[in-house]
């Protein structure tokens, strides 16, 4: 009897719990979701153009990276691309166009769920392909698109919608769709999604905050000197930063150090938060979107500040959606439409279908008002429009069209505008021959879209079945991603760390949704580096390979002193860090290869080299408060001269550099001891919870 | 002229719909055949890993495959099942566009992942495949058409389900013809090539029987029957050269196109039941089904056809399971014997072929669907039989319910579902019995009869225009890189066009693995029988053919260890190729590992030695008893220590 009381007691508190937990953390507003959909579209697309720039020399067999040597020499334990299976530069330029293709119809939302998958599978093969330049941004990407997956991306501003509810209405005329009342809207074909996913998402946006606050417990966070050390690290500055660092006084650095941890801090709660999301929300958004922006303008970090700009589009709730609406709905008056003709009815049935603030009043045609001739005609309190002007006017006063209209006029060079103004101007002719015939009828019923969408409940078995799958697989997720994230971040305990079995690697593996957030953390890097080579040409010419894919200037510049950032993207400086590293020393035969064949990349003979020296060039960075570099050191990575040439142009060659190993750590690690400055039973505390 | 645009722009929809069933099948057989072998072809524990396939071919550099980019074993069998599911819905016929488009890459990067084990059968089914993108193929038996047919038309009464709308028919286009000049290409080009003696004499077969590492065990059992090569060698030789121009005939095409039809479908059983060519002899049997003419379906399935008695079909409107059925039912049968009529005691009781009473008429129409084939009446599962047996080409099969234990067995669900229709209707988002059903979000929607333009739209015949002529062009693409690369193959092939010239074809070909390697034995079959036989030793002194797992047969005397699949049968020729040197690096370190059957991790099957022939036999004379002398040919050998590769082979010997 006790036990059953207990049972009825714990059940009661459960689902009490859950109806606490489910409207905070699982729902989703399905308008958010659309909007998102088209950020992180617009964000793959660009960051797949980035990488495309670089397709010859980073993703071909005429770079840095063969293909057949990546997959005899995998750089990870589970490590799959089908960019392997394209080795010349059209070859991976077509398997590009095909990536970009599928992000395009992603964001636009046509086929998503299908487009969707086929966006993460390219999303991983490109971070795949090139594991070396690698940093926590791809990770970030690899997650939006993974956690989208599970989730109505599709359900709004998009074209699957569109043409759904545009099916649903044929036959019906614009009047009868601007005026079919909202009220019998079918029980839940509402606006929101509830599923684990949408709390994965938020815990996991949340995770990379409180990870990257506690994991930033070193000494040189604690003593605020963390931006000063970042700011002179010149293989990841910007101009900008460096710009940045002879302008700011060093207290000034110490403030924004600490800043940036109470920020990540509050952007962390903001996000978790369970009330008061109607501002805690936007107030995340205000604080992340600035400091995402300044990491992005100032560091090469990749994508990771866009992709959590894109990250961040989630939060926005259903309470600014209805904001946003009144906003519109205040600011667009009530117009009137008409009108007539195979051509006017079709704009006007695409006018209503827009016409999601109920703006548009759309008159009838009844023959006493018609128009100039173009089909349209719009009153907008004393003024009449006509011809195209209407036709814009109408368009503006559609949710989809006041954000659109602009946009579009803007990116055609005001060739969207032609176009109207041709249609306007003879819309019998183009209703002849699209074979558009007259009005629809306008007593036809108001039908709707009943269509369980995914925002609907489920009905058949079916759905029902592939419901409970889904959320069962995300449970699974949640498993494996929660054992990921004890793993990889310093902030658990030892003994919290686990042996994870070898199907939950793969799963985690393969399309790398990795979970360790720390970036610059326990300390940020004190010491600044980047690969210089000394390549003679057979004409005598000093040149630096590198520097010439870079896009900068090939005059070899073996001195880090005088640097004012490195001038690298993010791909080659992180490939120059990782490269210079002795475990991926292998990696080093296909530079070599690309300087020894030099000059038939440049299609020119004097180009050819006859000796190069490959140097990692590396300094301290400058004590707080200082501006110069410390212990300039060089160490030869690889060196080659050409058999049996001595000379280039009218002077010996010199000496080859002698290759050496890359220098081992500092056994004290008495400088890089994040505990090294608390009191002994702290430190020791913290280096039993670290494990050291 | 309507003939000829008949004979040459059209294909029946329901030929390439039977086309895409049948090719998907043999794609799908194709695939679990060389699944058998993915471990050894399609892994980097096999004879040839992805880097060094990259690696040896990065100056030629004229070969693609998606399956390059799986490396273990666990990856191959992940994207072979990837490739299984394109597969089976390119056969369904679901998004057939885009599953045939996804098929045809798929089937390159099969044949391309070792250009070792490439066949001619690859070449002829990524042709096939390849210019029958360019075909309607899901307009008819797909579940497109399922789907579209279904959204067009709602049919919630008897009436409207036995209203006989006009069925889609394709487009006509150029591509039909360019089909046919495709297959003239295979067929010819390869017949062409059978310029040697053997064929002349009627001795072909013979030999080609001969050979134990193509012949399958069917051939090795008929090869000794008399007159079999002297009868089927010219079928073999001639028929080929037959079927196309048939084909071709405008006129009488029920009979010109039935001979060719019987051609082709001869000429196929036979190479595919003799051989082990692989997709060769099944990608031309699905071809053969473009042959039949849009009057032998008529004849079939028209107006003019013997007709069995008409059914009538009572069935419960309330019940949305019953009606899907009843829809279902109606587009499978194609020759509209068939009317429905709602399931009441009152209807049922006017049937003249009922002959109870109102009483038992409410008890049946609460049970179960009734037939009326005449004055027949049938009841339950031999109702759903009869209603079954009218659907077009899948009837046949609804006689397994009249065997007595199936019987039992469906009349047992029967019952059960039908007590139980409206719950199941419900848990189906059927709706039953004024319950709301979820309804498509086309529902509603006009019919298109009531919508249909009277005239076509500029724009629509512009578009018509614009993609028959894309189409056209896509298949004459096809064509022409076919016609190089028969050419390339075989620069005698009196098909001279001169397209071998133009390098991008030649590059395209090369792509898509359309090698023109059709010609079958040409222009002779060998005079010797050869295999590829590892003589190898492991250190429990055991001597055995690590890839058969039998003792080495280095006097060629057991066809059945010859023949290893059509996978080892393309690799054996190619690894004794002296051109192909580089490709026995890992074939060797493949040896060393165990190849197929040693479990390297037991010391007792770890090699001691190795030695690898390549062993001829002369095939006697038709009628002669002697054998000839065996010759081996030692194409590399290992002794001592050897050392392996990464992963150890995890197979167990067979015995």
């Amino acid at each position: 009897m006790r036990f059953r009381a207990w049972a009825r007691n714990a059940g009661g508190r459960a689902t009490a719990f859950a109806r606490w937990f489910a409207p905070r953390y699982l729902d989703a507003d399905l308008r958010t979701l659309g909007l998102w959909r088209i950020v992180i579209g617009l964000f793959l697309i660009v960051d797949t153009l980035r990488h495309a720039a670089e397709i010859r020399f980073f993703y071909s067999n005429e770079g840095l990276f063969q293909n057949h040597w990546h997959l005899f020499s995998p750089t990870a334990e589970f490590n799959w691309s089908l960019l392997t299976a394209f080795s010349t530069p059209t070859g991976v330029t077509i398997a590009f166009a095909a990536a970009l293709v599928c992000f395009a119809c992603f964001t636009v939302g046509f086929k998503t769920r299908a487009f969707n998958a086929l966006s993460l599978v390219w999303v991983v093969s490109i971070d795949q392909r090139l594991l070396l330049r690698e940093n926590g941004g791809y990770i970030v990407v690899v997650l939006l698109a993974f956690w989208s997956l599970f989730l109505p991306m599709g359900a709004r501003f998009s074209v699957d919608r569109w043409r759904r509810r545009g099916r649903a209405r044929r036959g019906m005329s614009p009047h009868a769709i601007a005026t079919e009342p909202r009220a019998e809207r079918p029980a839940g074909a509402g606006r929101g999604y509830r599923s684990l996913a949408v709390a994965l998402v938020l815990f996991n946006f949340a995770s990379i905050y409180i990870f990257n606050v506690v994991n930033k417990f070193g000494t040189t966070w604690r003593s605020g000197q963390t931006v000063h050390y970042v700011l002179h690290l010149d293989r990841m500055v910007t101009p900008l930063a460096v710009w940045a660092r002879e302008l700011l006084p060093y207290p000034v650095t110490v403030v924004i150090t600490w800043s940036v941890l109470v920020v990540e801090a509050l952007i962390a709660m903001c996000i978790l938060w369970p009330s008061q999301r109607r501002f805690l929300r936007p107030i995340a958004l205000l604080l992340l979107v600035p400091l995402h922006t300044s990491f992005g303008v100032m560091m090469r970090l990749g994508p990771f500040s866009w992709a959590m700009i894109a990250f961040s589009v989630f939060l926005v709730a259903p309470v600014h959606w209805e904001m946003l609406g009144r906003w519109f709905r205040r600011r667009t008056p009530v117009v009137r439409l008409g009108y007539h003709g195979p051509t006017g009815t079709r704009a006007a049935r695409i006018l209503a279908l827009l016409d999601r603030g109920r703006r548009l009043t759309i008159v009838a045609p009844d023959g006493s008002s018609r128009s100039d001739g173009s089909g349209l005609w719009l009153v907008d309190g004393a003024r009449r429009y006509e011809g195209r002007a209407a036709w814009w006017r109408a368009l503006s006063a559609t949710p989809s069209g006041f954000v659109l209209a602009p946009m579009v006029r803007i990116m055609t060079l005001g060739l969207a505008d032609l176009l109207v103004a041709v249609v306007a101007a003879r819309p019998d002719a183009w209703a002849h021959f699209f074979g558009w015939r007259g009005q629809a009828d306008d007593d036809a019923p108001a039908r709707f879209s009943t269509r369980p969408t995914a925002a609907a409940p489920p009905t058949g078995l079916f759905r029902r079945s592939a419901t409970f799958a889904r959320e069962g697989l995300l449970v699974v997720l949640l498993l494996f991603e929660t054992s990921q994230l004890i793993n990889e971040n310093k902030a658990f305990p030892k003994p919290m760390k686990h042996t994870q079995p070898k199907a939950i690697r793969a799963v985690i593996g393969y399309p790398r949704l990795f979970q360790g957030w720390g970036m610059f953390a326990p300390n940020p890097i004190r010491k600044d580096g980047r690969v210089g080579i000394d390549a003679i040409t057979v004409d005598g010419r000093h040149i630096d390979p590198l520097r010439v894919i870079g896009g900068l200037s090939p005059a070899p510049d073996l001195d880090l002193s005088d640097d004012r950032g490195s001038g690298y993207n993010q791909i080659h400086q992180d490939y120059q860090n990782r490269i210079q590293r002795d475990q991926n020393r292998s990696h080093r035969t296909a530079l070599q290869r690309l300087l020894t064949s030099w000059h038939e990349r440049t299609g020119r003979p004097q180009d050819e080299i006859v000796h190069f020296d490959v140097y990692w060039l590396r300094d301290d960075n400058p004590a707080p408060g200082a501006l110069a570099p410390k212990n300039p050191q060089r160490r030869c990575l690889a060196s080659w001269r050409k058999p049996g040439v001595h000379r280039a142009g009218d002077r010996p060659l010199p000496p080859r550099c002698k290759v050496t190993a890359e220098p081992k750590k500092d056994p004290n690690r008495s400088s890089s001891d994040p505990a090294g400055d608390l009191p002994p039973f702290v430190a020791r505390l913290v280096r039993w919870w670290r494990g050291d | 002229m309507d003939t000829l645009k008949r004979a040459y722009t059209r294909i029946d929809a329901r030929s390439l719909g039977l086309f895409r069933i049948l090719f998907g099948i043999a794609l799908i057989g194709d695939l679990f055949a060389r699944w058998g072998h993915v471990r050894d072809f399609y892994s980097n524990d096999g004879v040839l890993p992805n880097h060094n396939h990259l690696f040896i071919l990065k100056d030629e550099a004229e070969v693609w495959s998606v399956y390059h980019s799986f490396s273990s074993v666990g990856e191959a069998h992940a994207a072979f099942v990837i490739t299984l599911f394109l597969y089976a819905c390119f056969t369904v016929g679901w998004y057939t566009r885009t599953f045939q488009a996804a098929s045809l890459v798929c089937l390159i990067g099969l044949s391309g992942r070792n250009v070792l084990t490439h066949g001619p059968g690859d070449s002829v089914a990524v042709a096939l495949l390849a210019i029958s993108w360019f075909l309607p193929l899901g307009l008819r038996l797909s579940v497109d058409a399922l789907r579209r047919s279904w959204r067009e038309r709602d049919e919630k009464t008897p009436a409207e389900l036995n209203e006989r709308p006009p069925l889609p028919s394709p487009r006509p286009s150029l591509a039909p013809l360019l089909t046919w000049v495709l297959l003239g290409v295979i067929y010819t080009g390869g017949a062409l090539a059978q310029t040697g003696e053997t064929w002349r004499s009627g001795e072909a077969l013979h030999y080609a029987l001969h050979v134990d590492r193509w012949t399958s065990a069917l051939g090795v059992a008929l090869r000794d029957v008399a007159g079999l090569s002297a009868g089927l060698t010219p079928l073999l030789h001639f028929a080929p050269l037959a079927i196309v121009p048939l084909a071709l005939v405008p006129v009488g095409r029920r009979w010109t196109r039935g001979l060719a039809l019987t051609l082709a479908i001869v000429h196929g059983l036979v190479l595919g039941a003799l051989f082990t060519f692989g997709l060769y002899a099944w990608s031309l049997l699905a071809a053969a089904t473009l042959l039949i003419p849009e009057e032998t379906w008529a004849a079939r399935y028209g107006p003019n056809r013997r007709r069995p008695r008409p059914l009538d079909v009572f069935y419960d409107a309330d019940c949305g399971v019953c009606l899907a059925s009843a829809r279902l039912a109606r587009r499978l049968d194609w020759a509209g014997d068939i009317t429905f009529a709602a399931a009441t005691p009152e209807a049922l009781v006017t049937h003249p072929g009922f002959e109870g009473d109102e009483e038992e008429a409410s008890r049946l129409v609460e049970t179960t669907m009734v037939a009326f084939a005449g004055d027949r009446m049938f009841l339950y599962e031999q109702a759903v039989a009869q209603v079954g047996g009218r659907a077009a080409l899948v009837g046949p099969l609804f006689a397994l319910l009249r065997l007595p234990g199936v019987r039992r067995l469906a009349r047992s669900l029967y019952r059960r579902f039908a007590t139980r229709r409206r719950e199941v209707s419900v848990a189906l988002g059927m709706g039953a019995c004024g319950l709301p059903a979820p309804k498509a979000a086309d529902e509603g929607r006009r019919a298109p009869t009531s919508e249909a333009a009277p005239r076509e739209a500029p724009a629509d015949r512009w578009g018509r225009r614009f993609g028959a002529l894309l189409t056209t062009a896509g298949a004459a693409g096809v064509v022409a890189v076919a016609l190089a690369a028969n050419e390339t193959h075989d620069p005698d092939t009196p098909l001279q066009t001169g397209l071998s010239r133009i390098p991008t074809l030649v590059s395209l070909g090369s792509y898509a693995r359309i090698l023109g390697d059709w010609g079958l034995f040409a222009p002779d079959p060998p005079r010797h029988n050869a295999a590829l036989v590892v003589d190898a030793t492991t250190q429990g002194a055991w001597n055995v053919d690590p890839i058969t797992g039998w003792p080495p047969d280095l006097d060629l005397s057991q066809p059945a260890r010859a023949r290893k699949g059509t996978m080892w049968l393309r690799y054996q020729e190619g690894i004794g190729d002296e051109a192909r040197v580089p490709f026995r690096k890992e074939f060797r370190r493949y040896l060393t590992r165990g190849g197929r059957v040693l479990d390297r991790k037991d010391r007792n099957q770890a090699l001691k030695s190795l030695e690898v022939y390549w062993v001829k036999r002369d095939i006697p004379a038709p009628g002669a008893d002697a054998t000839g002398e065996v010759e081996r040919v030692k194409i590399f050998s290992q002794r001592g220590a050897l050392s392996g590769g990464r992963s150890p082979a995890r197979r167990r010997a067979p015995r």
